[in-house]
């Protein structure tokens, strides 16, 4: 009788121990946090703020819903942080700033050593205001949809598809800068090496 | 027409969330634009590459530290619906986990003031928790032998007033998440289309200690 035997497991169903909880949902919030922070401490202390209140809310526990839920008080927290740190008024930003096309074709910076990439597109990431950061970090690096997303942010379908747009566009704009100066510096180095030589 | 570039509608393409007459236009358009092809084709390298960053690991130590929370009186409630405790600082001025102060707290001064235990019961419990909450309020009656007794008394007083406000509803509704997992429960049932939105949906939802955010298993 299959019926009933799914009914005595879900008659069995405990709430999971506290460390069971840590040990499967902390890599992820700590990664999300690390991503959203773009340094181990801080990572660390926005993931143990997380989980002071998943601990308070653990009678709530819910295989399937949890996972959203930790999605959005991590962002919520970093958000709420950000904010007060660096005191940003998302509302001032120019709507249509980013509007304008980037380059036409392919440049030689864009044969850049992906190796340094990581760092590089961390660095990036930290330089995009915190508003625009989130979005781009749920969609791109945890792949949540943009209704996802929305709800995560407690913002419309609209708004999450412009900050996407116009933080992956500034995303864009920091790594042509980084690459650009990093071209500038090899130059540099490399006539310094050729005078070098020639003395 | 191709003037009028895709903008922010080449995000949504590319990640997949035009609707079916908006992905079609948008395809018919990229196929006569070349700046808006280039566009994509950036856009998606970029995704790729976001995606493709690798995996921080939070590493051993700090994981016990998480695990050792339900240890830390400082985090406050029980772990099975117990009553919140105050919240937290922000993530970025905490202290770390392992100085282990209590948060909201100043456990070291208010025993160092210690009144001689004429009561005869209450030597040197270490009970924590309990000697932390009982052995404030004596100080709030025998005069004010300092203005540090002024601000604990004042301290309690404001907690015992917050704690007026939610007395109206369970005490453990207090606000401490935001959202509360039960209301956030709620939204993905309704979004995830898993729940029957019947006139009774909110009401059973509303007042779940247990079983409301678990729409998947009915």
């Amino acid at each position: 009788m299959p019926e009933s035997g799914s009914a005595v497991e879900f008659e069995a169903w405990e709430p999971p121990s506290w460390d069971e909880v840590v040990r499967t949902h902390s890599p992820r919030v700590y990664r999300l946090a690390y991503r959203l922070t773009g340094n181990r401490h801080d990572a660390e202390d926005l993931t143990q703020e997380v989980f002071i209140r998943v601990f308070r809310s653990l009678a709530n526990y819910t295989p399937g819903t949890f996972e959203g839920w930790l999605h959005r008080i991590t962002t919520n927290l970093f958000l709420d942080t950000a904010r007060r740190k660096a005191r940003i008024r998302f509302e001032g930003l120019a709507e249509n700033a980013d509007e304008r096309l980037e380059g036409r074709e392919p440049s030689p910076a864009q044969r850049y050593d992906d190796r340094h990439f990581d760092a590089d597109i961390q660095a990036a990431l930290d330089a995009l205001p915190a508003e625009f950061r989130a979005p781009v970090v749920l969609c791109d690096i945890e792949g949540l949809s943009y209704e996802e997303i929305a709800a995560t942010l407690g913002v419309k379908l609209g708004t999450v598809r412009s900050r996407i747009h116009r933080g992956r566009a500034q995303l864009r704009r920091a790594l042509e800068h980084r690459r650009s100066l990093a071209a500038a510096q090899r130059q540099k180095d490399g006539a310094n090496a050729t005078n070098g030589e020639a003395e | 027409m191709s003037r009028d570039h895709l903008g922010e509608r080449l995000s949504a393409l590319v990640d997949g969330e035009l609707g079916p007459d908006e992905h079609e236009t948008a395809l018919i358009h990229l196929a006569k634009c070349e700046s808006c092809r280039f566009e994509a084709d950036m856009l998606r390298r970029l995704k790729r590459r976001l995606h493709g960053l690798c995996e921080p690991e939070p590493d051993h130590d700090f994981m016990g530290r998480l695990a050792g929370l339900s240890r830390d009186p400082g985090v406050g409630g029980g772990p099975f619906g117990g009553p919140p405790g105050p919240p937290p600082g922000s993530f970025g001025s905490s202290a770390p986990l392992g100085s282990s102060r209590p948060l909201g707290g100043f456990p070291g001064e208010v025993p160092a003031v210690d009144p001689a235990p004429d009561a005869g019961g209450r030597t040197s419990a270490p009970g924590r928790s309990s000697r932390r909450r009982t052995d404030r309020f004596p100080h709030l009656f025998p005069g004010f032998p300092g203005g540090r007794y002024a601000v604990a008394g004042i301290a309690v007083a404001t907690a015992l007033l917050g704690s007026a406000f939610v007395a109206g509803g369970s005490t453990e509704e207090a606000p401490v998440v935001e959202p509360r997992l039960a209301d956030f429960a709620l939204e993905h049932a309704v979004t995830s289309r898993h729940f029957t939105v019947a006139g009774t949906g909110a009401d059973e939802v509303g007042g779940a200690d247990e079983a409301g955010p678990a729409p998947a298993e009915r």
